[in-house]
């Protein structure tokens, strides 16, 4: 029963941060700040979406087979957002303009 | 009806934190007029200027539009003999679709029954479709290969300054973590291959899944690592023998059930890899298929060469 409330505001919190990141999306208007914004969904909205399927689960295969699926999107997402930036600000000269860059 | 203040608030800041609301829909309103100033301006002419030209130009033009006459006249002269909605000997009631489900396993041997109708039952149709991946690999190589007739010094000037820049921005986040994630990807990419009689898989899936690993390892390491053991004869001999085999295990399969010879391919047991006859060969040649046209159309459309 715990653990059932857990993981309920475990998954209700990762969807909060997708319905973020998704406003941020829509919010934003330029391409380094919308992929910061999306890149929420990615990393927390996975994580705390997939810890409490883990706790719904218990230990087994499934929650083993999520972990690696979370690896694998830790891997990948933040390094495709990264190749986004790069390539935005390669091609974009007047990149500064629209947001601040450091 | 007046929106509440709360609800006009949260629409401002969706849309930007600009308080001056009409700019939003300025910026929607211009590229309207633009667009429709522009398209006919641009396509009515090119297509004229196409059509006109030589005599040899017009009649191409015109074997096209009856190409396209006839086939369109033909297809349409399928659908008038279609069965009609609802009726009781439709496909869904018909005894092929009982037999597929009742007696597949047993004759064709693999456990995925979808695999069975698509590879075996309706095999031609199938291999159809990976001769329509040859050919499409086929035209986009005869139209967009760089050779001396279509590319100038300047062109190729081009294309390797932007290698070398790729050299010099050649991305140590992504070098590292596709060496750490390809061979992971080419693994599950051979599994699904392997697992296509067995689980929801297959040669098509299996096979994009192989051409976006060799796409993710250009992107990583530069074309020339990936030339390096992907070049054109390799290229050609994957692609040529996929289909071959295709065609002679499909021939072999038809003539042998047209004729009531005994099958002389084992089945198998039911459940184990190798089992289910042809089905495995067939899935791994697909899937080679598949993972080549994907990734030449993503170098010929990029480079103009693999």
């Amino acid at each position: 029963m715990i653990l059932e409330i857990l993981a309920a505001v475990l998954i209700g919190l990762g969807l909060i941060c997708c319905c973020i990141a998704m406003f941020g999306v829509y919010r934003m208007d330029y391409v380094l700040t919308r992929i910061h914004a999306a890149a929420i969904i990615d990393t927390l909205g996975t994580l705390l979406i997939f810890a409490g399927m883990i706790l719904l689960r218990g230990l087994g295969w499934a929650s083993a087979k999520i972990l690696l699926i979370l690896a694998f999107q830790w891997l990948t997402s933040p390094v495709s957002t990264h190749r986004i930036s790069k390539v935005e600000i390669l091609s974009n000269p007047d990149y500064d303009k629209h947001c601040e860059v450091e | 009806m007046k929106k509440p203040l709360w609800y006009e608030k949260l629409e401002r800041w969706v849309e930007g934190d600009s308080p001056a609301l009409p700019e939003p829909l300025a910026h929607v309103e211009n590229p309207e007029p633009v667009k429709e100033e522009e398209a006919p301006v641009q396509h009515g002419p090119s297509l004229l200027r196409s059509a006109g030209g030589t005599a040899m130009n017009r009649l191409t033009t015109a074997f096209g539009i009856l190409c396209c006459a006839i086939f369109a006249l033909l297809m349409l002269t399928t659908v008038a003999y279609l069965p009609r909605f609802g009726d009781a000997d439709n496909a869904p009631e018909n005894e092929t679709s009982r037999r597929y489900i009742e007696q597949g396993l047993e004759e064709v041997g693999a456990t995925n029954l979808v695999t069975n109708i698509i590879l075996v039952y309706r095999g031609f149709d199938t291999y159809g479709e990976s001769c329509v991946l040859f050919l499409g690999a086929t035209a986009v190589i005869m139209l967009l290969e760089a050779d001396r007739k279509n590319t100038s010094q300047k062109d190729r000037l081009a294309l390797r300054r932007s290698d070398a820049l790729d050299e010099e921005e050649r991305n140590q986040i992504l070098g590292h973590i596709t060496t750490v994630l390809m061979p992971v990807i080419f693994l599950y990419g051979l599994y699904i291959l392997c697992n296509g009689h067995l689980s929801p898989g297959g040669g098509f899936a299996g096979g994009s899944i192989l051409g976006g690993a060799l796409i993710l390892c250009e992107n990583a390491f530069g074309a020339r690592r990936v030339q390096s053991f992907f070049n054109h004869k390799v290229y050609h001999i994957i692609k040529v023998g996929a289909l071959i085999l295709y065609a002679v295990l499909i021939c072999y399969t038809i003539y042998v059930g047209a004729n009531g010879l005994p099958n002389l391919i084992p089945l198998g047991t039911p459940g184990s890899i190798l089992s289910a006859g042809i089905i495995l060969p067939i899935n791994v040649a697909v899937g080679l298929e598949v993972a080549c046209t994907m990734y030449a159309f993503y170098t010929y459309f990029g480079r103009g060469d693999l």
